[in-house]
């Protein structure tokens, strides 16, 4: 197991016609790494992608942006270093 | 359908749109024969049987199929609430309208009572089931659903208003008793089946797919709301206004609300993020820029600068239903097909999301080039059409480019049914 550096990978989804944003978000979140978290600036919550998540073992949080109506952040359910980073990022 | 608040586990099975959409098509080519088979005089006024039949088996053969597929569809997932039965009120429905809109089809050419009374039981049961089905869930959705839900209901009355009034006009044709005020009411049957089912279901739909599919700014919420509501209310006026003032004033309020509709779409289409070749997007301009024309041709009419002659009418009906509300349908299905296939293969997926990678593309699905073949055919179809009006000569091949429009189309949409099911064999 690395050690989590909560190294930000970042994805947005703003401009993206569905269902761009879902295909490229569940290549990135397969690839994810320990210590690794995704930040996906998207225009809606993206729902289809958190039913992914589940079998992914990917878990989420989310909430309003400036530059995007949302933001939601993934990290491996498995990666509870990274998961007390996201926990603590607020913009 | 924006994803917000989607509710995908109510999905219906691909089948149950695809049904619809995969026998629309071969309506608009059997309209397109009957004009053909009309010959180059045949096309003098709306009136004609020819016409007539054409005319039903493009609204409801094809356009009511297509809508009928897409709600079917649509509003389980924005309700929440899976349709009871599913699994066969949407092919009973599909073959009731579509064995109505045949035997309408044949009753305006034979002017037979069998072929009547055939096309009055299947039009009143298929679209009954539909309202009773649907209509619960429009009615379980609150007032809060959104302007699109909203629209989806007027739309909703406006079939109901145009069926009935289709229906009463068929019985006095067969010669049922039917009260004069009751039975001569073909202006008000066709302004609430096209103004009102056609534009404000269009209207309903656009507020939901054209920020989400095309990644445009959002309708403006309070001015979508009235412009639909002005036009629900128009139509009424219209329908029951006597004095020539409340009748200019319901025209007016019309034209302007759909006016409106048509520009700020256009502005939202054009505000779009990224400005890539989308042939959807070309066939809503289209439409829009056909409504636009249509509408003009009203504000004409209305005003009585010109008397509408037989050849402006019909010229209004070409730009509302293969102009405007075709054009449309057309482009909405190039998007949908291959999203719902799509969505359908990714749900397949959940318990194995790295399947996900190996899926076609909606590219794959359906390739661009596709769209733009269509969008040609689609152009040179209503160029001919509109010409063909004052040019007899032309009449045979724009009813053939019509039909080349729509076996183009039958043929897309059975290639991304057959890659969506390759796929699924796939997966599984």
């Amino acid at each position: 197991m690395t050690q989590a550096t909560g190294e930000e990978i970042l994805l947005n989804a703003t401009a993206m016609q569905p269902p761009e944003p879902l295909q490229q978000a569940i290549s990135i979140l397969q690839q994810l790494r320990f210590g690794q978290y995704l930040r996906m600036l998207h225009r809606h919550l993206p729902y289809p992608l958190f039913e992914s998540c589940q079998q992914l073992e990917i878990s989420y949080r989310h909430f309003t942006g400036q530059q995007s109506e949302y933001i939601i952040l993934f990290w491996r359910s498995d990666d509870p270093s990274t998961a007390k980073i996201c926990e603590k990022i607020e913009q | 359908m924006k994803t917000d608040g989607l509710q995908l586990q109510h999905m219906p099975p691909l089948k149950v749109p695809f049904r619809f959409f995969i026998t629309a098509p071969l309506f608009g080519i059997l309209a397109a024969l009957l004009l053909l088979g009309s010959g180059t005089d045949g096309w003098s006024t709306r009136w004609l049987p020819e016409i007539v039949a054409a005319t039903h088996l493009l609204t409801l053969g094809f356009m009511a199929t297509i809508m009928l597929g897409a709600l079917f569809q649509v509003l389980p997932v924005l309700s929440g609430y899976s349709i009871p039965g599913q699994h066969w009120l949407a092919p009973t429905v599909q073959l009731m309208v579509s064995g109505g809109a045949l035997a309408l089809g044949g009753a305006f050419i034979s002017a037979d009572h069998g072929w009547q009374l055939t096309a009055i039981i299947l039009l009143s049961g298929g679209f009954s089931l539909f309202i009773g089905a649907l209509g619960l869930h429009l009615i379980r959705l609150g007032s809060t659903d959104g302007n699109s839900i909203f629209a989806i209901r007027l739309a909703a009355l406006s079939l109901l208003v145009s069926l009935s009034l289709g229906i009463i006009m068929l019985g006095a044709y067969m010669g049922i008793q039917i009260p004069h005020i009751l039975a001569n009411n073909g202006m008000t049957h066709l302004r609430f089946a096209l103004l009102g089912w056609v534009l404000l279901l269009i209207m309903g739909v656009s507020y939901q797919i054209i920020p989400m599919f095309h990644v445009t700014p959002n309708y403006p919420k309070n001015i979508s709301r009235i412009l639909v509501s002005a036009i629900f209310m128009a139509l009424t006026v219209l329908m029951l206004g006597r004095s020539y003032w409340l009748i200019l004033t319901g025209g007016c309020v019309l034209i302007l609300a759909a006016g409106i509709y048509a520009l700020i779409s256009f502005y939202l289409l054009r505000q779009r993020k990224r400005k890539i070749i989308d042939y959807t997007i070309r066939f809503w301009q289209l439409g829009l820029s056909c409504l636009l024309l249509a509408l003009l041709g009203y504000a004409i009419s209305l005003s009585g600068i010109k008397e509408p002659s037989a050849v402006n009418e019909l010229q209004w009906g070409i730009l509302m239903i293969p102009g405007f509300a075709i054009s449309i349908m057309m482009g909405v299905l190039y998007k949908i097909a291959p999203f719902l296939s799509w969505l359908h293969l990714q749900q397949a997926c959940l318990k194995q999301p790295m399947d996900i990678l190996k899926l076609p593309t909606m590219h794959d699905l359906l390739p661009v080039k596709y769209g733009r073949i269509q969008f040609c055919l689609h152009c040179l179809t209503l160029a001919l059409l509109l010409n063909a009006l004052q040019l007899p000569v032309i009449r045979p091949l724009a009813a053939i480019t019509l039909a080349a429009d729509f076996i183009w189309l039958e043929i897309v949409l059975l290639k991304t049914l057959h890659i969506y099911r390759k796929s699924m064999q796939a997966i599984s």
